[in-house]
């Protein structure tokens, strides 16, 4: 199964924009296929608030989590691409590349994280990521193994 | 030896940091068993592991643990700097690597 379709990828500018709207966006596919609550989204956003920019995982990447909730329907995965940068919670935490990570148990979503830590463990595909310029470009990194 | 990934909720990131590190390993030539696991903050105790890896904004959430057996990342999915901070532990512990 592949990691992300191009219906789990969203583009846009990032102009004018929050972090939290850019990670309440980068839900929306998964909001929108009843996968996650609301609940999850305000949960993901309360940590950042509460715990600081970990989440950005490295250069120009967030991975938005939080801790399992029973209200998501399966472990699923999201990506949100601003063309311009975002500053997550600080303006040291430039971002661009906005994932969203839900899981119902500790467990379910291992074969996700496996999948895209073959992405993003790999400088050259993420270099690609940054690169891309249209949603099938996203999508093919994914795809391409 | 035991290595154990910490992060906020231990699902995401702390695992991107165990699979780095696997990889780090493997790629090391490491023969030496050296388990590799990842847990959250709240219930990580300094007896878990013998080094614990960190993103360095948890830094503060981790001062139970011993600072010596801590090591603070700046990037979770940078080989090199993943490479080196295990490079540095394995000479300490005087393991054989490549």
């Amino acid at each position: 199964m592949e990691l992300l379709g191009k219906e789990q990828i969203q583009q846009v500018t990032g102009d004018g924009i929050s972090w939290q709207d850019a990670i309440t966006l980068s839900a929306k596919p998964l909001l929108d296929k009843k996968l996650i609550t609301t609940e999850y989204i305000n949960s993901v956003i309360s940590i950042c608030l509460e715990k600081g920019p970990y989440m950005n995982i490295g250069p120009q990447i967030v991975l938005a989590h939080a801790r399992p909730l029973s209200s998501t329907k399966q472990a699923c995965i999201s990506l949100l691409k601003t063309t311009q940068e975002v500053s997550f919670i600080d303006n040291k935490h430039p971002a661009r590349l906005w994932f969203f990570l839900a899981t119902p148990d500790n467990t379910s979503h291992v074969a996700i994280m496996q999948q895209l830590a073959s992405v993003l463990l790999n400088a050259d595909k993420v270099q690609q990521l940054l690169a891309a310029v249209t949603i099938d470009d996203l999508a093919n990194v994914f795809s391409g193994e | 030896m035991k290595f154990l990934c910490i992060c906020q909720s231990g699902l995401g990131s702390s695992f991107m940091v165990q699979m780095n590190i696997q990889n780090v390993l493997n790629a090391m030539n490491v023969t030496e068993e050296i388990s590799v696991d990842h847990s959250d903050v709240g219930s990580t105790t300094p007896d878990l592991a013998d080094y614990f890896f960190v993103d360095q904004t948890l830094g503060e959430a981790v001062a139970n643990l011993p600072a010596e057996r801590v090591i603070l990342l700046k990037s979770l999915i940078d080989q090199n700097e993943i490479k080196t901070a295990v490079s540095n532990i394995l000479d300490k512990e005087s393991i054989s690597h490549s």
